[in-house]
């Protein structure tokens, strides 16, 4: 049953980046770079430090029995947001020689879905202590 | 079935498939304490996607099967959010942890796209050429 639940908050996650990449590509078909894998990012990171902080008040280490951890945590958010897509994207910007769009998609992912995670993860902290 | 539906369809089968396959090695990796799972995920994930983004310029499939593979298991099966999480886990404990995770986690990904990308285009050159000197 949890694995079910798992793979259905997966399927979702999957789903939900498919459509917001296509509403963000119609809206700026022409980005100066790939910004639509990184606002999914970041919403994705944000939401699942706030889910942690809210449900957890802390980061599991092995909430693997746990349904919601499975579906919303590690299914819906850990789908959601994509890793592969941004190698690729970082890798084609090598290739093409783009320091600076690089050097910026880089910080932006990597930094920014590390920062919003904890400000969602101290937000939801706050507000339920 | 309308093309739209079918590819969304394609897409949650393939992230189901891919967080499931990513599941499995998050509970294998789970013991060690250190997210070893999600840095095979995110750099397989990488290499794969890599090899089938230079393999579908050669070969094009149909948009479903191109999607289905890489949309949904490639990035199903890779995350950010758990990397993040990952990271602020591992800073909290060991900060020297969290710097090492974090370098590998963006140059091994860096690189093994692009490592898939090269051998795909290598092999589907290849590939090519040997079925059009078989006609």
């Amino acid at each position: 049953m949890n694995l079910l639940l798992l793979a259905l908050g997966g399927g979702m996650g999957a789903i939900t980046r498919y459509l917001v990449g296509l509403a963000m590509m119609k809206r700026y078909p022409d980005p100066p770079f790939p910004v639509a894998m990184l606002v999914v990012n970041l919403i994705g990171s944000f939401g699942l430090g706030a889910f942690m902080g809210g449900y957890f008040q802390e980061i599991p280490l092995g909430a693997y029995e746990d349904p919601l951890f499975l579906s919303v945590g590690i299914g819906f958010f850990g789908a959601f947001t994509t890793y592969s897509t941004f190698s690729v994207e970082a890798s084609m910007l090598l290739r093409a020689k783009q320091w600076r769009k690089l050097s910026a998609y880089i910080g932006f992912s990597i930094i920014g879905s590390i920062l919003v995670f904890l400000i969602g993860f101290s937000m939801l902290i706050t507000l339920t202590s | 079935m309308n093309g739209t539906y079918k590819n969304i369809l394609a897409i949650g089968v393939g992230g189901a498939i891919g967080t499931s396959l990513r599941y499995f090695f998050n509970v294998l990796t789970l013991e060690l304490g250190y997210p070893l799972g999600t840095i095979i995920e995110n750099l397989g994930g990488s290499l794969l996607l890599g090899f089938l983004t230079a393999w579908f310029v050669v070969f094009i499939p149909r948009e479903w099967i191109k999607v289905g593979l890489g949309v949904g298991l490639c990035g199903g099966f890779t995350t950010m959010s758990t990397f993040a999480a990952d990271s602020i886990f591992l800073y909290s404990r060991t900060p020297m942890d969290a710097i090492f995770y974090i370098v590998l986690s963006l140059f091994g990904g860096i690189l093994f796209a692009l490592g898939g990308y090269l051998l795909a285009t290598r092999l589907a050159t290849k590939t090519r050429q040997k079925m059009e000197g078989g006609l």
